[in-house]
This record gives C-alpha cells, structure tokens and sequence, in this order.
C-alpha cells in the first residue's frame, strides 16, 4: 500500500527524449550535430600553425593557450569565442555536473546558470583578446631556421598545421588535393580542409544566433497579436505583411551592401531582422487556435496573469510548430549566410562554406565546390531531420 | 430545501450582445444577442439548473458570470458585493469564490502539464500552498474527486473522459470557491460515467456547501442534481421554477415541449410528445413579440406583435407567455 504512495515523477522533456530515441535516423542526426559541435569548439586542436609545445635548445615555449586569444592571429570574434568555449570546455562539463548531481536545481534553473556562465566565457575571452599586442608570429619559419641553425628543436602541433588564413605558396594554386592538402588550397593557397573546419564555426553560430534573435521577435509579437486580438492584432498583422512584402534575400543582400566593413555578426542580426515574419505568422495562428481552448479559460478563471498564460501555458503548447520551423529556419540561415558569401557580400575575412564556394566557381575546380556543397547540404539535412522528430515526440498524441 | 437560505449571486439584467462585423471596415451590422436581459438568483448550497436548446446562450451566461466573457450590460452581485467593475487584484481575489467545468474533457486540460501542475497551479498562484504542501493538497484533492493519487504525475492524455472530467472538478475545487458554474460538465461523457459524475458533484456540494449553475441541455441530468431551473431559449429567460415545480406544471409551451421529449421508461404510460418544428431562429434577427412564437404549437395572433408579459404561477415560479397558468 505503501507503494502506491510514491509519485512516480516524469518531466515533461524525459518524456520527450524517450520519445524522441525511438527515431534511430533521428538519433543519429543529433549525434552528427553533436560532433560538429565538438569539431566546431575543438577546430584550433585539428588545424592550426601554432604548435601545441616546442623546444629549443632545452627552453620549452606553450604559445598555443595564448594565441588564441590573439587577435592577429583569430581576426574573426566567432573564433575568439569559440577558442573562450574549447578552453573552459572542462569547466563547463564540471558546472553541467555540478548543477545536475550536487545542487539539483530545477532544470530551468540549471539552464539560467549555465547559460550565464557561457556568456560569462565569451565575455571574458573578448577581453583577453582585446588586451593581447601580439604579432602574428610564424613559428613554423621560427622552427624551421632554428633547425636549419643546427640547434637541437622539438615541436608538437596540432594534427594540421594550417591556420586558415595562412597561405601557401610552393605550389600553382589553387592546388589539387594532396597529402599536404587534404581537400588542396583555393586560389590564394589558404588550406581548404582548415578553412572548412573554421567554417563549422561560422555557420553553427550563423544558424543558432540568426534564428534566435528571430525567433525572439516573432515569438513575442506573434503572441501579443494571438493572444489579445482586436486592434493589437491588427497593427501587428499589417506589420507582418509589410515586411513580408519585401523579398527577404533581395532584402538582406541590399541591407549588406550599405554596410561598410561586414562581420559575421552584421550577417546574423540582418537574418534575424528581416526573417521573423514566417514565425511571428505561425505563433499567432496557434496562439489564435489556443486561446479559446477551455484550459486558457481555466487558467483565467484561476486568476492566473496574463503573462503565466502566454509563455507557461500556451507558449509550451504552440512550441512544437515553433521548434520545427526553428530547425528549419537553422538550416536556411546557414543557406542564406552560404549564398551571401557566395555572391561576395559575407564576411571577407570569415572562412565560410559559401565563400569557400564561391572561389570553386570562379576557378572551376571541382574540389572547391564539392566540398563546402556537401558540407552545406549534410548541415541542413541534419537539421532538419531532427526537427521533424522533435515535432513528433513532442506530439502527445503520437506517443504510444 | 429550506427557503431562507442566504443570497449568494444575483444577476440583474444581463446581457451580452456579440457584434457581427462585415465588410473591408469591420463596420458592425448587428448583434447576436446571445444573452438578452436575464435576472436571478443563487442561495448558498443551491443548484440553479439552466436549460435550453443548442445555441440558446447558456454557456455564454455561465461563461459571463465569472467573467471569462466581459457582458455588454448588466449588473453581477456576489455576496453583495458588485463584481462587473473589479480589475487587478480584486478580480483575482473574486476568482477564488467562483469556478468552472467545462464541457470538453479533452480541451479543458493543458496536455502539456501533469495533474499535480494543473490542479496545483491555482494553489501557488493565490499563496495557498507550495511544493510538497502543494502535493499532499492535491492529493488530497485527486482521492476526495475519485482519482488514486499516485497518478498525481500523469498526463491528461493517460485518462479517460470520465477521469479527466474529475481531474476538472478537482481544479474547480481547489481554491474552494463557493460557486462553480457547470458547464454542461457531463454532456461529452457516457451515461454509465455522467451518473457517477453527477452524484460526485452532489457529494462534494453537500460536503464543501457548494453553490452550482448547473448548464445542460439535457433535462433529465439537470432534474437529479438542481433544486431550482432556469429555462432558457434565444438568450432570454421564458421560465423559472423549483425544480419538483416545474415538472409537475410547466407553464410555458417551450418547457412543456422539452419536458415531453424526456423518454419515459413505462411502456405502457404513452405520453403525448410535443414536437417542436424548424431550427432555433437566428438570434441576430429573432422574431418580433415572443421569440418562440414561429415555432409554439399554442400561439395566438398577439404573439407575434408584444413582447408576453411575466406571469406568476406560484411565489417562485415564473413564465414568460400570453397563455394564462393552469393552476
């Protein structure tokens, strides 16, 4: 009897992923999203011409801490933030496991922290790197006539040993595919395999901050105008069709030119202003459909506010449709950022896929575009896979 | 029923008329008068029955009382006090008093939360109770609606109709409000499980003294759970009276057509059944006089033209018809 006292305690998202593991293509999906993840944080171990230690004549150096937070070396600020991540990486994974074992908060709770704690990170790392006053020193030269003067030397480097902005110039580039290049080099001689793992980079952090800059303005508006109607709708409603009227690509291409020096962080917040009205469209239709539900009439004969209604009772029920157009809307970021690059108007500086595959255009060279094309396609592929099993787990209806 | 029971609601010329809007300029056109000018009363502990056909604007009453539905005109008093103009606080605090169940087991519960969420969201949001308090209450809750607690952690979606209809009850109750306005809480459920629903609700008015509106179209639901009915047809009250009452000498031809379309177990008592012909008239254009008059199998030219004056049959029971009472 005693047994049948005990609360069997389910959180909604434990239902959710064991829903969701039942979808092997899915799972698998989210494991290959998982690794470029780490491939992404971890790109400075896989490639970089900074060695990891070296000696000479019995003198041991460690650059390779340091330089990553140098802004001669990184010009980009994605790849300073990213190196901030790979090096409180072990302290993230301790504060994962602290919050979750130790303290067991509520798991909204843990999320607050530890998103905190990542901002934290880039913030710090921004610092660092705007303090250094560090040249773009060459050690491999340094090595190499070290070596050349007879004195005793020895280096550990990364598994490359190509920066992606570093150029080679002892072959007629663009070079073919080698054992020196993986994936050959472009027309300047810049290594390709490097600058597609820098590329990750871009295009994971194009895809997650376009669409939640996105998604954060058509949530809130969508919802305002689902949830109060009348003359708030109204405004909101006309809005959404003036900004649709615009072609979003045409839209962003001409916001582009107009800004002089692009960073990758222009690209992200042009996606993010211009891109929100599909999803403001879509939380208002569900919100609409919600509203007049009997539970939203419960809650508001409960005297709960308005605001507890909109993002803890409705919001949760309109997330589904929400989440798919999210990992979606991912997905075409990273198409909309490729295609910029594509046509010249991206971050010059930044190593993206769409850049990438813009020289393989212009120099007809069949590995210049195989290879960011298929990294591109497999991205968006991904996403988009698991989007769709997200929708379905998160289905009550579809769970058995 | 003693009769100097204390007064609880009274609803004073309530109405709410939904504007119909057409054209590029949303210019209104008319009103669906979905509640017309209706008065009554509540004593403690008392169940008001409201009747009447599909459409004929029960639930919006029900829904406007606790103001889930802000009427066009009218006064609501709640233990005297008057509850159309309280905003903020006050209004939250007046939403403790009153509840409401509805009519779809399936929509009225978030399939998102767990019961103990559900039910126990009420107790936080009013600083009733929290974390394991909260638990103990809403089990304590779950057992007294019928539910084993230890499905506190379950999804709306893992019960049945019937479950799910006390998983309603039991968030109506919560606050231990002293009106719950019952929106035709048995109407989607089958026969075996209304019964059961309808004698928890007895139960738990005579153990919490409650106070119902009980909303349903069916009648013979309404005769087992309510001490007096109101009858309503195109968002106007046409009768009201006790309930034993009303059976035994309905007044008004609308009730005695309802009341004869309740079938009768005795084979061999064959009773006359009034049929009543054509649809419910549009309440956008309802019928000049007396509302019902297209379709009352008793009507005179008069109908038509004048609106029927009320009549007075006993103290209590009322009806609004030309037709004299039959004493």
């Amino acid at each position: 009897m005693e047994e049948e006292k005990k609360y069997k305690k389910v959180s909604y998202w434990s239902v959710v992923w064991s829903q969701f593991k039942k979808n092997k293509v899915a799972l698998w999906g989210l494991g290959a999203i998982i690794l470029l993840l780490l491939q992404a944080i971890y790109s400075p171990f896989l490639s970089l011409d900074v060695p990891l230690v070296y000696s000479v004549e019995g003198t041991t150096h460690f650059p390779f801490l340091v330089e990553l937070f140098n802004k001669n070396r990184f010009e980009n600020t994605v790849d300073i933030l990213f190196n901030g991540i790979m090096v409180a990486s072990p302290f993230i994974v301790a504060l994962w496991f602290v919050l979750k074992k130790v303290l067991s908060f509520s798991t909204s709770k843990n999320l607050v922290i530890f998103i905190g704690f990542l901002i934290l990170v880039c913030i710090l790392s921004s610092v660092a790197s705007e303090n250094t006053k560090m040249g773009n020193k060459k050690y491999k030269d340094e090595i190499a006539a070290a070596k050349a003067d007879g004195k005793k030397v020895s280096a550990i480097f990364p598994l490359m040993k190509w920066s992606y902005k570093e150029t080679d110039l002892e072959g007629r580039n663009p070079q073919a595919p080698s054992a020196k290049h993986l994936l050959g080099t472009d027309a300047t001689g810049r290594d390709v395999l490097t600058r597609m793992l820098y590329g990750t980079r871009i295009s994971m952090t194009i895809g997650v901050v376009a669409v939640s800059i996105y998604m954060l303005i058509g949530i809130v508006l969508g919802a305002l105008a689902g949830y109060f109607g009348g003359a708030i709708d109204l405004w909101i409603s006309r809005l959404i069709e003036v900004v649709i009227c615009f072609p979003t690509f045409f839209l962003i291409l001409t916001l582009a030119a107009f800004i002089e020096k692009r960073t990758v962080f222009h690209v992200m917040i042009l996606i993010g202003v211009v891109s929100w009205t599909g999803v403001a469209r879509l939380v208002r239709g569900e919100f609409l459909r919600q509203r007049g539900m009997d539970y939203v009439q419960a809650a508001i004969a409960l005297g709960i506010s308005r605001a507890k209604i909109i993002f803890t009772h409705i919001l949760p029920n309109a997330m589904g449709p929400i989440l798919v157009s999210a990992t979606f809307g991912i997905a075409s970021a990273i198409l909309t950022e490729s295609s910029l690059s594509f046509l010249g108007l991206g971050d010059t500086t930044a190593p993206s896929w769409g850049g990438i595959l813009n020289v393989g255009r212009q120099q007809g060279k069949l590995w210049l575009i195989l290879a960011p094309g298929f990294a591109i396609f497999f991205v968006v592929s991904v996403f988009n896979l698991v989007g769709e099993a997200i929708r379905d787990a998160m289905d009550p209806r579809l769970r058995q | 029923m003693s009769q100097e029971k204390k007064e609880l609601l009274k609803v004073e010329g309530l109405k709410k008329y939904f504007p119909v809007v057409s054209g590029f300029f949303s210019k209104v056109t008319g009103y669906v008068k979905a509640v017309d000018n209706i008065s009554f009363t509540v004593n403690e502990g008392e169940t008001v029955g409201m009747v009447g056909e599909s459409g004929c604007g029960k639930t919006t009453a029900g829904r406007t009382i606790i103001r889930l539905i802000e009427p066009t005109a009218g006064n609501i008093y709640f233990k005297n006090k008057d509850i159309m103009q309280l905003k903020g606080q006050e209004l939250k605090d007046m939403r403790r008093n009153m509840q409401i169940i509805f009519q779809d087991p399936y929509s009225s519960l978030n399939p998102r939360k767990t019961i103990l969420e559900i039910v126990g969201e009420a107790l936080e949001v009013h600083n009733i109770a929290k974390g394991k308090e909260k638990e103990d209450i809403v089990a304590n809750l779950m057992e007294k609606v019928g539910l084993s607690p230890k499905y506190i952690n379950r999804y709306p979606h893992e019960f049945s109709g019937g479950q799910r209809q006390r998983v309603g009850i039991a968030r109506a109750i919560a606050l231990k409000p002293s009106l719950i306005i019952c929106d035709e809480p048995v109407s989607a459920l089958d026969v075996s499980i209304q019964a059961q629903v309808i004698n928890l609700l007895i139960d738990l008015r005579e153990e919490m003294n409650l106070s119902y509106i009980f909303v349903a179209h069916d009648l013979s639901v309404v005769k087992h759970i309510s001490h007096r009915i109101i009858v309503m047809y195109l968002g106007k009250l046409v009768e009201m009276a006790e309930t034993e009452e009303l059976f035994a000498h309905p007044c008004h031809p609308y009730t005695q057509a309802l009341l004869s379309a309740i079938p009768n177990p005795d084979p061999t008592n064959k009773s006359h059944r009034i049929v009543l012909t054509g649809d419910v008239p549009s309440p956008i254009n309802p019928p000049s006089g007396c509302p019902f008059h297209p379709r009352c199998v008793r009507r005179k030219p008069i109908c038509s033209k004048e609106e029927p004056p009320i009549q007075h049959r006993t103290d209590t029971h009322f009806y609004k018809c030309f037709l004299e009472p039959d004493k």
